[in-house]
């Protein structure tokens, strides 16, 4: 039973309860902006998620304000995912994965789009629409001017209307 | 009110992180922090890092426990007082006995991986083979040993299981089949199942020299497998709307279910509403919401001539959702959404946006 027993319930110290509260709190809005910024890949989402935490784990005590901080790292982390992903794509074409796990989070129409926005356009619209960040904030967390981040809204904004419709609809 | 774009990047809202990533984080803390300590052992001088690496060393005591709680002694049998596990995703119970590890598996591979994982020994986690779910533990299964494993793999909507299975399952309903991975592995036993709209598997593996007890523990723990009960008017696992009992729908019946009347949830929904028709063959749902090239209209239905109709126009469809007034274009698409509805095992009815057509 004892085997058992830790074989569920993983050892933890303050430093970890600590965390996995914030995880529990932080973690899935940070993982749908991390989704909407890779354009709907799941498993860079997922990876970027867990090994930001893990960074998070390793120190602790030395991140003052620890949500901007893991929105930070995280975007960081898929970023680069992203980059070697697109070189080892122009080495040999694929096509884009995750097309039907798209679809089947009924996000048919928005990932597409999304694909269409630069990165740093995506970052900045889904910090600002999803995350619900200030545009200081946002350009705190991609470490550029607020300047820059309205021109990265203005014209994410653009080809998003473009792209999806800028109609009024109900939300119900 | 909202422009279209930021209505669909809303959606995004309805969307979950697979379940085990905080575990994940924690995996991955321990191999840095062990990195982190070799490196240090390779470069002495690097050790007045005390106060930047003392979360680090935590972590990697923390996570040496971890390890040895989890994969002490592969193959070796293990001891234990049994209980209840409950599946965090969909509620589902099974009870075990004393002597057997029981583990909740969990991945997201490209479809999300839940479900748990009963043995009466330490599996070797330690060679894995990237399948899902992962098997590389089966390849060094003990002569003396048994496992039984229920999981979901979710994946693209296909024929969403109109009927549960019955319960218990039975152990000759299981088939055998070939080894998942080899090596010392039995051929296992397997079988699917649905319960709630959604297909499980099952599989049981028994050592050749598993004693009868071991043998009787592991099918105990299938015998035992449950869903949990669930309320009308509710939602269910994120995504389901429990209606009420399906005795409670008779034959040719249709009941409306306008979008007010129904729970609110971040999911994928019906914006308008939609039927629920009984016909001699089961159930389905018709969506209150039709879409054509000349606009949106609320479907309504006519209990005298029993037809669904757009009102203000002239067209209508009979019971099975397929278009018999007069159509102003080519027929295809003309024909009303027609959804799969499921029953559940304590006989509710549920809809949801993610279960297929009919």
């Amino acid at each position: 039973m004892r085997r058992a027993a830790a074989d569920h319930a993983q050892p933890r110290t303050d430093l970890t309860l600590e965390l996995e509260r914030l995880f529990a709190d932080v973690a899935p809005g940070l993982w749908r902006t991390l989704y909407a910024f890779t354009a709907g890949r799941r498993a860079v989402a997922d990876d970027a998620v867990a090994e930001a935490f893990a960074r998070a784990l390793e120190r602790a005590r030395s991140i003052r304000d620890p949500v901007p901080w893991l929105y930070r790292t995280a975007l960081r982390i898929a970023a680069a995912e992203l980059k070697r992903e697109r070189a080892e794509r122009s080495a040999s074409p694929q096509p884009p994965p995750d097309a039907a796990a798209t679809a089947q989070d009924g996000l048919g129409d928005l990932v597409p789009a999304l694909r269409q926005l630069s990165p740093a356009q995506r970052a900045a619209v889904v910090l600002h629409y999803e995350a619900d960040l200030p545009v200081r904030d946002v350009a705190s967390q991609m470490g550029t001017s607020v300047a820059a981040v309205k021109v990265h809204l203005f014209r994410g904004r653009r080809r998003l209307r473009e792209l999806l419709g800028a109609e009024e609809v109900t939300d119900g | 009110m909202a422009e279209r774009w930021l209505h669909e990047l809303s959606r995004l809202e309805l969307l979950e992180p697979p379940d085990g990533l905080w575990e994940r984080a924690l995996i991955l803390a321990r191999d840095q922090a062990d990195a982190g300590r070799r490196r240090r052992s390779r470069r002495p001088g690097m050790r007045k890092m005390w106060s930047a690496t003392a979360a680090a060393v935590a972590i990697a005591l923390v996570a040496a426990v971890i390890i040895l709680a989890r994969t002490s002694g592969p193959g070796q049998p293990v001891t234990g007082r049994g209980g209840v596990f409950t599946d965090p995703r969909f509620g589902w119970m099974v009870r075990y006995p004393k002597g057997l590890l029981v583990r909740h598996i969990s991945a997201q591979y490209r479809w999300s991986l839940n479900g748990v994982r009963i043995t009466n020994f330490v599996p070797d986690l330690g060679h894995p083979m990237g399948d899902e779910p992962e098997s590389g533990w089966l390849r060094s299964f003990p002569a003396t040993g048994v496992a039984a494993q229920i999981w979901y793999l979710g994946g693209p909507a296909g024929a969403t299981p109109s009927r549960s299975s019955r319960f218990p399952l039975h152990p000759s309903s299981f088939s055998r089949i070939r080894p998942y991975a080899g090596g010392s592995e039995p051929a296992p036993l397997y079988r699917g199942f649905t319960a709630d709209g959604f297909a499980f598997n099952a599989a049981v593996w028994i050592g050749r020299d598993a004693s009868q007890a071991a043998r009787h523990a592991v099918w105990s723990v299938i015998r035992s497998l449950r869903f949990p009960s669930l309320r009308a008017g509710t939602i269910w696992n994120g995504s389901v709307y429990v209606l009420g009992l399906a005795r409670s729908y008779p034959a040719g019946s249709v009941t409306e279910f306008p979008a007010a009347s129904l729970p609110v949830g971040r999911m994928p929904r019906y914006t308008r509403g939609f039927y629920v028709v009984r016909s001699p063959r089961g159930l389905y749902v018709i969506d209150r919401l039709f879409t054509s090239p000349s606009g949106d209209c609320t479907v309504a239905f006519e209990r005298s001539s029993s037809t669904f109709s757009c009102p203000g126009t002239r067209l209508r469809w009979n019971l099975a959702g397929r278009e018999v007034g007069p159509h102003p274009g080519p027929r295809f698409g003309w024909d009303l959404s027609r959804g799969a509805a499921a029953v559940a095992t304590d006989g509710h009815v549920l809809v949801s946006r993610s279960f297929g057509s009919v």
